[in-house]
C-alpha cells in the first residue's frame, strides 16, 4: 500500500523543498491542464442535478437562529454572488471524475467512506452545518450546530469538533479559490465554548496566495457577534487534481 | 441557557486577563478543594471497578501494527509506570462525581451524549484509539487507526480527525498532569497523510507549567518513526497550587468591542517546535458535585 501522500510524490521527480513546511512538493507541470479558473471549479463542485444527497440543507435539528441565518444566506445567493455549497456524504462524490495527483490516490478494500464532517448521519446528532462561498470576495461563511455526540466538556462541542469543521471549511474553500489541496498548517486559539445545539457562525477569508500556498483566516463567533468562539489561521499546499482518464 | 463558559464565569468574580489569549479567567479559590496530585486525578479517573464499557481495547478491527504495539505498552504498564487510560463514551463518565466549575456546567435536555472522539461505536469504522499515561514523566502516547468514516482525501484521514484526536489527548494528558481543563490553542503543521486502516503514533509530552497554563508538544509519527504525519503543540489552563508561586493582577476590564483589535487571528506560522515550544491549556479545578 502506497505509505503516505506526499513522499511517495516525491519519488516520481525533482521536488522542490519548502524550508519548514511539507518536505516534499510535486512538480508543477505546466504543460498540463492549467490551473482553473474559480468559476469552472465552482461549477464542477457544484452539479446542477446529482441523484446525492445533499446534507447542508435545513432538516428538523437545526435551531432557529440557524434556519433564520440560512434564510438570509439563501437570498444572497440570487443577487448578491454567494453560492451555496453542496456537501455530499464523501469527498469521493465531490470530486467525480477527477483523482488525486499521480502517486496520492490508493485503492481502497472498502466500500463505505464519508467524510469526516458526515460521519454521523442522524440529524441532529453530530455535525449540522452549511457552507455558503463567494466566488469573487474569496470568502465563505459556515453556519454550525453541534450536536450531543461532538462533546467535549458536558453540554460544550469539543474543541477538536471545531477544529475539525475549521479545517473543512478551509478545504473547501481553499479548493474553489485556488485549488488548495492539503492542510500544511491549522493554528487555532480558543476563546470561548460552544453549547451543544446552539449556531455558531465560521467567516473564512482567503488573506494571500503565494508559493504554491493559500493563506486563510477565520473567526467563529455567535451570530450577534457578541462572543467570539475561536480564532484560527489555515495555510493549504495547492495542488491540481488529475482527470481520471490520464496515466 | 448559559452562553458560553468562560464569559459566565467572568461575573462571578475578579478576574485576572492573560495577555493574548482567554480574556476571561475565573477567579481560583484557594479555600476550596486543594490541588489534587497527579496520582489522585489518576486513580479517580481510572475506576477499578466499573460496568461502563471501556473503548480503548482491542477489537477485531485493529491491524496488527496497533495490536502488537499496544500489547509492548501493556507490558510497560506492569513495571515501566505507564497507565493505559480507560475510554467510556461519555466525558460525564470519566468526571463522576465531579462537575464543571460554578458558572460553567449546563443542563441539557438530551439524554444521548458522546464524547467527540467515540461518536462512532461502529468497530474500525471511525476513530480506534487508545492513550498511555505515564504520570512521573509527564507524557502520553496515543495509538490512532483512523476508520473509512474519518475521510478526508480519498483513502487518508481528514486533517480534522487527527487535530481533534490531538485535542483530545492533550486534554486528558493535561488533566492528569496539572489539573489541565480547556484547551486554549491549538497549533499544527501536517506533514503526510495517515493512510485510512494504518496506525499513527501520537507522543505527547508536558514542556512546561506556568502562568496558569500548561504546555504540551505532539508529534505524531508512523511505528517505526520513518514518516512523520505532523507536529503540534497546545496551551491549556493550569490549576495555581500546581504553581510554587502565585501572581496576582489586579483585573483588566475588558470591553466585547475590543476584542478583534487586541487579539487578531494567530499568524500563519508554528508558534514553535515540539520540544522547545508550547501548546497552552487552561487549568481550572473541576469541582465536587455536592458542592454549589
Amino acid at each position: 500500500m502506497i505509505r503516505s501522500g506526499f513522499q511517495v510524490v516525491a519519488r516520481l521527480g525533482h521536488h522542490r523543498a519548502l524550508p519548514g513546511t511539507c518536505r516534499i512538493l510535486p512538480r508543477l507541470n505546466l504543460t498540463s491542464a492549467s490551473g482553473s479558473s474559480t468559476d469552472s471549479l465552482v461549477s464542477r463542485f457544484c452539479p446542477e442535478k446529482t441523484d446525492l444527497k445533499d446534507y447542508a440543507l435545513p432538516n428538523a435539528s437545526w435551531c432557529p437562529d440557524m434556519l433564520s441565518l440560512y434564510q438570509e444566506f439563501l437570498e444572497k445567493t440570487k443577487a448578491d454572488g454567494w453560492i451555496k455549497l453542496p456537501s455530499f456524504k464523501s469527498n469521493r462524490d465531490h470530486i467525480q471524475g477527477l483523482k488525486l495527483p499521480s502517486g496520492l490516490a490508493v485503492t481502497s478494500d472498502k466500500s463505505d467512506w464519508r467524510i469526516f464532517t458526515r460521519c454521523i448521519p442522524m440529524e441532529g446528532q453530530g455535525y449540522e452545518y452549511v457552507i455558503f462561498f463567494h466566488p469573487s470576495k474569496k470568502k465563505s461563511v459556515c453556519l454550525f450546530q453541534p450536536g450531543p455526540y461532538l462533546e467535549g466538556a458536558p453540554g460544550f462541542a469539543h474543541g477538536g469538533s471545531l477544529a475539525a469543521l475549521m479545517d473543512e471549511t478551509f478545504s473547501k474553500t481553499a479548493y474553489l479559490a485556488g485549488e488548495g489541496l492539503f492542510t500544511l498548517s491549522l493554528n487555532i486559539r480558543f476563546k470561548n465554548l460552544i453549547p451543544v445545539g446552539s449556531l455558531a457562525v465560521l467567516n473564512v477569508a482567503v488573506e494571500k496566495m503565494e508559493d504554491q500556498k493559500l493563506y486563510m483566516s477565520c473567526v467563529a463567533q455567535s451570530r450577534d457577534g457578541q462572543t467570539v468562539y475561536a480564532k484560527s489561521s489555515g495555510v493549504f499546499l495547492q495542488l491540481q487534481l488529475e482527470e481520471e482518464s490520464s496515466p
